[in-house]
């Protein structure tokens, strides 16, 4: 009996191994085929969410940087949900509605992101399209109860309680998004999101009966800070040159003078001239504070021709005058009809307030003559306008201009019109310095000048290069940094602490900024400091050598 | 005589056990296997995202991305100081000069199957974005890129979905995995069969030809079209690029 039951044993044995083999045989296979975990899930969609934040806010700051964009601080659409062009934002989509659709990863220039039941991720906004957009641009979606620009959602697995009980939390509803049709043809927004994808009002208390969406919001803050820094690089290169081109070309051919116009007060002497409200006008003798860049369309700072003259008319002409068309568009007109044959020459004299407080020119190549009834052409053949003779007053900053008509041989009963067109806006003429103005970011900027670069110098002197007496300091600048004839400083987010609107520069601006001096600084971007300088001149150094952009 | 035949096994019980042993541990082995790739990959992915935050690293402190590394310089980038590239699409991942690990003995940073990384980094800019004339190159040197500005999109990676239709400077017509003018720089991995070129299929081959199209997708093996694909690729945005150098204080 010994021998049989040893023999047994050894069976015994063999067939142990058998089965720990098969055990882990199974435990290995188990391994790959293992459900993963949920929190496992949970870790791949809080790390999409938090790459796709990342990318999303990347795109809109590379973006507003672009020098060719109008509207800086674009948020993009979502790709189409017909799913033409997946990962591609939509080339379509509402200016002001609600926009929803899955995150455009391609247009990003990232990877797929997905979350961790391998959905791809959706993307909502609201606004943030068309301009005017600036820091003043609040979130228009809520986000359990905050307002946000954007949001970022994963879908999770999809959800079916169409037939659950009880009555869902407001906002939600029962369905059911194991549809089979899920993934083709239009996708249908709630069958993969739940509680208010198509109200904006997003509720995700994270695990329950009716949502298991995960969203991660873009708040205004956090998009007011991301395009902060493109947004003084365009102030540098580009609306900082545009004034200065203002100064150098376009004030001194419209005016006679090259100048900076001057600065708006911003006072509590003087009611509504908090940056919110200020009317963007310059002031008499004020040379820092915020920029005199009201357009002639919003009825601020008045530049219109005010007083016409024609001096010296000769009796061959009967002229009524010349009288204000309020347009469009505005203009002055100046009607002359011929008494007898001959060829004239009448001068026309008119004259603007507050020239030398806003970005007004006069665009000569508009002016146009128009006799009898003959379609106006400027000029019209062998007629002309010349002798021009401009001034900005040093004292109120009025402008004048002054040009003759050279007009051709007219018979008697022949009508002259000449017309000539209301000063206008030059930063907004110029593409470099449009969206500035259209976005309204001049509520943004504290804008100043040195006395010498204005209509009304005095004895001051700045003389990049040469003797800088009187020219404005930026701290931290590349040397040179005490020859600048203009300095832009946007301010940023509104920082804790202060007071918003206000008549304080320091609720604004911080350190030497918020004060009205000639002396500006940059300083690292922190929670208490979030003002970017452009200034003029300034030197950019690249391996070919200096560039100067202003 | 009877009780030693007895204490051993019969022939039969023996072979059957055998085949047994056999059946499990292939199974075993090759469900390891697979488990062990799987594994690897996401080591060599983790480690090409580690390259890419090196490099973002390397050009917050050094006010630019560096060059890729060339055969022989020991991987440093090349030319050791930046600027213009020796070369801007064929090369390694600088290891040595943005301090990433594990590293050859040469210098070169690795993969999990021991494959040198590889690392292409934008050379051109496009037509829209920036003001005036840009001074090249961008990317790679501190003076252009903080003179050209945030506005300044490359305009050379093109990352495709299939080596099919593309020609050496663009997708063409395959499709892109990400929109014209806006990745910065590419950090891949020739996977697996990288050492082995006769394993490598157009997909891949497009990968180490030198020029600026690149192709990534999902695995596969020689069988579907475009060929055997291991490659494993990170590519990153020049909007990540710059925002990270906003951030830093670098730019603007």
């Amino acid at each position: 009996m010994g021998l049989p039951r040893r023999q047994r044993g050894a069976v015994a044995i063999l067939v142990l191994t058998a089965l720990v083999l098969g055990i882990a045989w199974f435990a290995v296979g188990a391994l790959g085929k293992a459900p993963v975990a949920r929190h496992e899930r949970e870790i791949v969609t809080g790390q999409a969410l938090r790459a796709g934040k990342a990318a999303l806010l990347a795109y809109v700051a590379q973006y507003a940087a672009r020098f060719n964009t109008i509207e800086p601080g674009q948020m993009p659409c979502p790709e189409s949900l017909t799913l033409a062009n997946p990962g591609v934002s939509s080339t379509s989509c509402s200016a002001a509605g609600l926009n929803v659709g899955r995150l455009p990863w391609k247009t990003l220039g990232i990877d797929e992101l997905r979350d961790g039941y391998g959905e791809p991720l959706w993307y909502i906004v609201r606004g943030f399209r068309n301009p005017p957009i600036n820091f003043a641009t609040a979130g228009q979606l809520t986000h359990n109860g905050s307002t946000v620009v954007a949001m970022i959602i994963a879908p999770g697995a999809p959800l079916n309680t169409a037939a659950s009980a009880g009555t869902p939390t407001a906002g939600c509803s029962k369905q059911n998004q194991q549809v089979t049709t899920r993934n083709t043809g239009t996708l249908v927004p709630t069958h993969f999101l739940e509680c208010g994808t198509t109200t904006g009002s997003i509720t995700s208390p994270g695990d329950a009966t009716w949502t298991n969406d995960r969203v991660i919001s873009i708040s205004a803050a956090e998009w007011a800070d991301a395009i902060a820094g493109p947004l003084a690089d365009r102030l540098q290169r580009q609306v900082a040159p545009a004034m200065n081109d203002f100064r150098t070309t376009t004030s001194l051919a419209s005016w006679g003078e090259s100048f900076f116009p001057n600065a708006s007060v911003i006072s509590s002497s003087v009611a509504g001239s908090q940056p919110e409200n200020n009317d963007l006008c310059g002031d008499n003798d004020v040379r820092s504070g915020m920029p005199p860049t009201a357009t002639a369309a919003s009825g601020q700072c008045s530049t219109d021709w005010a007083f016409h003259s024609l001096p010296g008319l000769p009796s061959q002409l009967n002229s009524g005058g010349c009288f204000t068309v309020a347009g469009p568009p505005q203009e002055v007109r100046c009607d002359f009809t011929v008494v007898s044959d001959g060829t004239f020459s009448p001068r026309i004299n008119l004259t603007a307030p507050r020239i030398g407080y806003s970005f007004r020119y006069v665009e000569t190549s508009q002016i146009t003559i128009q006799v009898d009834n003959l379609p106006a052409f400027p000029p019209y053949p062998s007629a002309s306008i010349g002798n021009f003779a401009s001034s900005a007053s040093s004292s109120n900053g009025e402008g004048t201009l002054s040009f003759e008509v050279f007009l051709p041989f007219l018979t008697a009963g022949s009508s002259v019109r000449i017309r000539i067109p209301y000063p206008a806006d030059a930063l907004l003429a110029d593409p470099r310095s449009e969206w500035f103005i259209v976005n309204g970011w001049d509520r943004f900027t504290h804008y100043g000048v040195s006395q010498a670069a204005t209509h009304d110098p005095g004895s001051a002197v700045c003389n990049p290069g040469g003797t800088v007496t009187d020219c404005m300091t930026v701290n931290n600048m590349p040397s040179p940094s005490d020859d600048k004839r203009l300095v832009l400083v946007l301010m940023g987010r509104q920082l804790a602490g202060t007071a918003q609107p206000s008549y304080t520069l320091s609720d604004y601006w911080e350190g030497q900024n918020a004060s009205a001096d000639s002396i500006y600084e940059i300083g690292s971007v922190d929670a208490t400091f979030n003002d970017r300088v452009a200034a003029c001149p300034y030197t950019y150094t690249t391996s070919a050598g200096p560039v100067q952009p202003c | 005589m009877l009780r030693r035949r007895q204490r051993g096994f019969t022939l039969a019980e023996m072979a059957v056990a055998f085949l047994i042993v056999a059946l499990l541990l292939g199974g075993a082995i090759m469900s390891l296997s697979a488990q062990l790739e799987v594994r690897n990959r996401e080591e060599t992915l983790r480690r090409l995202n580690s390259a890419a935050e090196a490099l973002i690293a390397h050009a917050i402190v050094n006010r630019a991305l560096p060059c890729p590394a060339v055969g022989g310089s020991i991987g440093e980038q090349s030319p050791a100081g930046g600027g213009t590239c020796t070369i801007w699409n064929g090369g390694f991942l600088p290891a040595r000069t943005i301090g990433f690990q594990p590293t050859d003995d040469a210098g070169y940073g690795l993969d999990v199957w021991g494959n040198r990384l590889r690392y292409a980094v934008s050379g051109t800019l496009g037509p829209t974005g920036c003001t005036g004339t840009p001074a090249a190159p961008h990317f790679t040197s501190p003076a252009n890129l903080k003179a050209n500005g945030l506005g300044c999109r490359p305009n050379d990676l093109d990352v495709c979905a299939s080596s099919v239709g593309t020609t050496a400077s663009s997708c063409n017509t395959a499709a892109r995995v990400a929109s014209t003018q806006t990745v910065a720089f590419i950090v891949f991995s020739t996977g697996k069969n990288g050492a082995i070129a006769a394993a490598q299929g157009p997909d891949e081959a497009e990968n180490i030809d030198g020029d600026r199209v690149f192709v990534t997708r999902a695995p596969s093996d020689a069988s579907a079209a475009g060929g055997a694909y291991d490659d494993l690729m990170v590519y990153v945005p020049a909007g990540l690029v710059y925002s990270k150098l906003v951030s830093a204080g670098v730019l603007p």
